[in-house]
This record gives C-alpha cells, structure tokens and sequence, in this order.
C-alpha cells in the first residue's frame, strides 16, 4: 500500500511536461542526433538488404544459408548489439547506429528475401526464357513488388525512430541518453516532454511514409542527408586494443552454480511478464477498439481514441520500462506493465481494424431487424471479428516473450535483469552467458512465431506482424 | 387492418456519384398478407428495392409508406422502431457462422429486446427464450439443429434458419432477396413452399424478388417485373394454357396441407 502510494506520487511529478521554449530548443540537437541515426543505420540497411534479399529470394547457391544467418542476427535484440557497440566503438551517436545499421540490415533483407520469394513465377520465366541474365532477372522482381518493398520498407523505418530512443537509452546518444538523463536527474517533468516528442515524430515520419509511399521517386531526396548522417556519426575511436581486451574478459562465457539454480525460476518469470502483459494489453485494446473502430463509433469519438492507442504504441516496451522502473522501482512489475502499455496500443489498432474488416452482410442483417447498435455490435461484429482478434493476441504473445527479454534489461525483470544486473557489476562472463541464453530463446519465439504463421495463413497480416 | 400495409409512390434511388438511378419512379401498393413475386435480370434494381423498403438504401426521390408512417424521411431511432415489423431475408443467408444456431434465430428479437437483455441472452439464454427459438426452427423442419453451430450447417440448412430468424422477428411484412439463388432445384422449391406457406397461413405479406420467372409464376399470384430500374408489368400473371385456371390454385396444391405448421399462429402472435 506505501509503495503504491509513492508510485502514484511519483507518477503525479511526472506532470505537467516541462513545454518551456527553453527546453524545447535544447531539444533540436538530440532530436537530430536520434532522426540522423535512424536514417543513416537504415540507409545501410536497405543498401545492402535489397541486393541481399533479391539474392535470396531468386534462391542463389548458399541462401539458405545467409537465410539462416539472417534469422540469428535478427534474433539479437537491437538492445543487446547498442550494449555491444557501445563497448567497442564508446558511447555516443556511432554506436547506436552500427547496432541499427547491424539489426534492421537482418531485419529487411529477410523481409524482402521473404517478399520476392513468393513473387509470381509465370513473368519471371518469361523473362528467363528470354535470355536474360540473374541481374536482370533480379531488377526485373525489384517494380513486381514494389508496393511491398515500399510499406514494409517503410514500417520498419518507423520501427527503426522508435528503436533509436532504445539504443540511445543505453549509449548509443539522441533523445534515449536524454531520456536517461532525465530519469536519472528526478527531472520527471522532462522525460514527459522526451515521451511527447516521440509520439510526434513517430506521428510525423508515419505521415511522412504515407506520402511518399504514392511518390516514391521523392525517397532519393533523402539520401543526401542520410549520407550525411553516416559521415557525421562515423565512429570517432576505435581502439583495436581495447575491443579485443573486452572480448577477452568475456570469455568464456560462465554462470556459478545459484546463478544456474536461479534459471528455471528467471525463465518462468519471463514468460510470465510476456503472458500478463499480454492479457493487460488486451484488456486495455478491447473497449479502445470498440471506440476507434469507424463502424461502430461517430469519427469524433473514434479520432481521437486512434491517436491515443497510436500514441501508447509509439513508446517502445523498453522505454515504458524505463519510466516504470523509475515509477515502480526494479522488477518484474515494471516490465509487465510497460508490455501492457505497448501491447495496448499495438493491439488496440489491430483489433479495431479487425472490427472494421468484417463481412458486412451479416451486420447489415442484424440491423435489419431493428436492433440497437449494442445488439449488432454483440450479435454480429464481436463474433465475426473473433477468429483475427485470436490470432493477433497469440502473436502479441509470442512478440511479448521476445521483448520480455529485452525489456528487464533495463531493470524490469525476469532473466534480462539478471544480465543487467551482470553489466551493471562488470561481471562480463555471466553477462554474455545470459546474453547467449536470451538469444536462444528469442531464436526459439522466432520459429515459433513462423509456425503460427503458417497455421494462420488465411488471414493477411499487418507489417508489424511479418517478422 | 389498412387498405394498404406498403404504398411506393413516385420511388427513385440514385445513390451519389451513379447517372442512372438504380431504382426510377417505381409505384406499386401492397395489401395486408399479399404475396407479390418480384422479378427482373439482375441488375434490374430489385435488390435495390427491397433496401429502400427497409429504410437500408436513402431515396433520391418520392415516398415509401409503410403501415402508415414513412420510411424515406425517418431518423434513426423511428427508423430501426419500423424496421422491426419487416423481416428481411437476405440473398446470402448472412448469418454469422462462429454463433450457435438459436443465437442467429434469436437474433430476430433483437428489435424488441433491450440491450441488457440481448447480451445477457448470448451468455446466458433461458428456457423460454429457447423455446421460441425452438418453435421457430420446427417451422423450418429444423427442431434438432437448435444448438448446432450455424457453420456446420448446409447451404440449404442456412437460408432456412435465416427464415426462422424472420419468423421470430414476427413481422407484418417479409422481403426476401432472391432467397433460392445458391440453392439446387429439390430444394429451392422446398424453400419457395416453405415461406408461401408461412406468409398465407399467418397473413403476412410476402415480397420476394426471384430471377425465374416459371417459378414466380407457380408461387405467387401477384407478379411486379422490373426492367432497368422501372416497374413494367404488374398483375396476375398466366400462361396461355393455364388462363382459365386460378393462379393461386395451382400453387397451393403443392403446398403441403395447413395442418403441418400449427405452432405458426402462435409464434407469430396474431
């Protein structure tokens, strides 16, 4: 009852945000520093993941295996590789953006590999049969599948702005090392204002993929200043030495005896933040849905309900962590909840689009009998949606085990708070035994995931859900 | 009871942005319990009819007068207190298949049931309410399919839990839209016979547009043909050979004896 208490105080001093033009302008430089970041990591990303994925999509000798490589990179989250960066290249901007760069170049090129596999055999053996060469043949797939290189390309874009708070947080520089700065300094008003102007940007650079989406030649105007990004956040040191001294002192990888007695018990807490988070996630989306769903509610509910639940899911898990392990203090509470908050606004939006696809007919039928609008949401809406609300709750699941993980690294809880708290005490060899066990497990959510992928094959999946 | 249950005078529909109107100066009344065929190619308009007879599709001009009050101009809340007297079963069956079958039938209630008791009804159904939803479905000659899930059902099977949700309803006016379409012969006759059965023996009015026209002329003794939007024939309709007999007469020789649905005065409260 006390901690509850001195939750809520400190959750009252996080308001009201600290909007001084003061604060505001000093905000310019992080706020360039983090858009600088992303767009040179993912200039990188999609230079070498477009080749790269073509390659393995027109299934080139040895792609299954770069497929699989793919895959295991993938599977470090981009939390772990900033932690690994920014042991070897210091902190700053230079480590954020290698661990980016290094994360999203898996993350697309499997996506687009995925994408051009399952390209439309029949014109590619005509141009084939017309001689041409595999290069040919590849820049022949790039306009077959543009519209999806263009929107997933551009969701992981936006993914990416919101990854760029969560390497910063751990060193890697823009508004993250802000925000930790904030946290730490008590100067709650602040990390407010940090929150706000991350919902922004995630609401601008949204509208922003959503223009040049139908005007796709304007993307190469961005590649001068993306360029210039790469060469202002080029890493300034890297001393050859001192990263082998590092690597050094983290091998071989070991854990004691009580840390290993601890494991089965850190596991199931683990998985037990992902559930509850999940199911807090859930039961915040439903009745925000019902309201931000265009069929059911007048648009002056329903606008800005969307932009609420957009807004929770702009703050990555990790950096609702953050704030809540400053609220909540250290443990599995904080995680649990800071995956509820995302897991809302994700599913929020998910299960209103699953309430606005449904077939028409049968609600149109029901009303026809004079029912009230209650009625024809309970009688026909709720159970047609029923199957797609299933199926994304399972994969918020299953995307919850993965960034429960992540998320106690930061202090939340479960098996990445015992790796935190290893870096914490420079105990590097237990560190990376812990990082190598997350990474198993995160690999083992993955194909999981792609399992339920298929089962669930008749129902077309957002890009947030491709993975 | 009124002279008249139905009266469309003038009716144009033209939603925006279409040149043509679907629907153009259509002008027909209907009595109490009259069971009019209402026959076209597709794309005549006759779907398009029984929408704005519902109040489902706005009228770009003229008036649609149902039992007296006028649909065209209604706002919501009188409009849905309207749209409980007519029952509308529609081309596709459109029943929800993930809810049990009384859950669909029942779902014909809705229009006089209050909210509180419609949720409570798909948690938590009583006996009673399960009766009628069980009087309904023997109608139809589907009494053991009560709690079946309504996917599970066949095509057939569907469209005529579809009519029993229409019976619940207890409506004073039946629009069906082309309700034999997905179905084979054996069984589109089965379907005809059943809802002409139901609409004489409870003096319900019966409105069911149909693309055939020898099966219009077997059902109904009235017969409205629509052609690009415009009513051009309306009235008793008989083949050359069949011009000295009744029209009503022959078809109701098909129909199985009255004796066979006595639960239907009962269900339909009159």
């Amino acid at each position: 009852m006390e901690s509850l208490a001195r939750a809520l105080q400190t959750l009252v001093s996080f308001l009201p945000p600290d909007l001084s033009a003061h604060y505001l302008l000093a905000l310019t430089g992080p706020v360039l520093e983090s858009i600088g970041m992303t767009a040179g990591a993912m200039l990188i990303a999609y230079m070498v993941s477009l080749p790269l994925g073509l390659y393995v999509g027109l299934r080139g000798p040895g792609s299954r295996f770069i497929g699989f490589v793919l895959s295991g990179v993938r599977a470090i989250p981009d939390l772990t590789l900033a932690i690994l960066c920014v042991i070897f290249v210091g902190i700053g901007p230079a480590a954020g953006m290698i661990a980016m760069a290094i994360f999203y170049t898996a993350a697309v090129a499997k996506i687009f590999g995925d994408l051009f596999k399952t390209a439309d055999a029949a014109p590619l053996d005509a141009i084939r049969a017309t001689g041409a060469s595999p290069v040919q043949v590849a820049l022949f797939l790039i306009p077959l599948k543009l519209n999806d290189i263009l929107s997933y390309g551009s969701y992981e874009f936006e993914s990416a702005v919101r990854a760029s708070v969560i390497v910063g947080a751990v060193g890697g520089g823009g508004l993250g090392a802000e925000l930790v700065g904030t946290l730490n300094g008590f100067d709650f008003q602040r990390t407010t204002t940090l929150l706000l102007v991350l919902i922004g940007i995630v609401a601008a650079v949204d509208a922003l993929t959503v223009r040049l989406r139908q005007r796709p030649v304007w993307l190469l105007l961005l590649v001068p200043p993306s360029l210039y990004a790469l060469w202002v956040f080029q890493p300034e040191q890297f001393s050859l030495l001192h990263a082998v001294h590092t690597i050094g002192a983290m091998f071989p990888p070991s854990l004691d005896s009580d840390a290993i007695a601890r494991l089965p018990a850190l596991i199931a807490e683990t998985c037990a933040m992902a559930l509850f988070g999940t199911v807090l996630g859930g039961i915040i989306a439903f009745p925000l849905a019902l309201m931000s769903a265009r069929t059911i509610a007048p648009p002056w509910v329903a606008l800005p309900v969307r932009r609420f639940l957009e807004a929770l899911r702009a703050v990555p898990e990790t950096v609702w962590g953050l704030v809540l392990v400053a609220i909540a203090g250290i443990g599995p509470e904080a995680g649990t909840i800071a995956l509820g908050l995302h897991s809302a606004g994700s599913l929020g939006r998910l299960f209103a689009e699953s309430f606005e696809n449904v077939d028409p007919a049968p609600v149109l039928a029901v009303a026809a009998t004079g029912a009230r609008p209650v009625a024809v949401v309970a009688y026909a809406t709720l159970p047609l949606a029923s199957a797609p609300i299933g199926v994304h709750t399972l994969f918020r699941l299953e995307w919850n085990l993965r960034q429960a993980t992540v998320v106690g690294m930061i202090g939340a809880g479960g098996i990445g708070q015992a790796l935190f708290e290893a870096q914490q005490l420079f105990f590097y060899q237990a560190m990376v035994a812990y990082l190598l066990i997350t990474w198993v497990m995160v690999l083992a959510v993955d194909q999981l995931s792609q399992m339920t992928r298929a089962r669930a094959g008749w129902i077309t999946l957002p890009a947030e859900e491709i993975r | 009871m009124q002279a008249s249950m139905l009266r469309i005078d003038g009716l144009t529909v033209m939603p925006h942005g279409v040149k043509t109107p679907i629907c153009a100066d259509v002008s027909f009344v209907l009595r109490p319990g009259e069971r009019v065929a209402l026959v076209g190619a597709s794309g005549a308009g006759k779907t398009t009819l029984l929408r704005a007879i519902n109040g489902s599709m706005p009228a770009h001009s003229g008036t649609v007068l149902l039992n007296g009050m006028r649909v065209d101009t209604s706002h919501p809340r009188s409009l849905r207190r309207l749209r409980r007297t007519v029952a509308m079963i529609p081309q596709k069956h459109d029943l929800v298949p993930r809810l049990h079958v009384y859950q669909n039938v029942m779902a014909g209630a809705l229009g006089r049931w209050s909210a509180a008791r419609a949720l409570r009804f798909l948690l938590w159904p009583l006996a009673a309410e399960l009766a009628e939803a069980q009087r309904a479905l023997e109608q139809v000659a589907l009494g053991e399919k009560l709690r079946a899930r309504t996917a599970t059902l066949s095509g057939g099977q569907q469209q005529r839990v579809a009519i029993a949700r229409a019976l619940v309803q207890q409506p004073s006016l039946i629009l069906a839209d082309e309700p034999i379409a997905s179905l084979d012969p054996g069984m589109a006759r089965q379907v005809l016979d059943l809802l002409c059965t139901l609409a004489r023996d409870s003096g319900v009015a019966l409105v069911c547009t149909l693309h055939q026209p020898d099966l219009a002329e077997q059902y109904f003794p009235r017969i409205l043909t629509m052609e690009s939007g415009r009513l051009t024939k309306d009235g008793p309709y008989r083949l050359a050979t069949e011009a000295q007999r009744e029209p009503g007469q022959q078809q109701d020789a098909r129909l199985p004896p009255r004796g066979l649905m006595p639960d239907m005065k009962q269900a339909l409260g009159t």
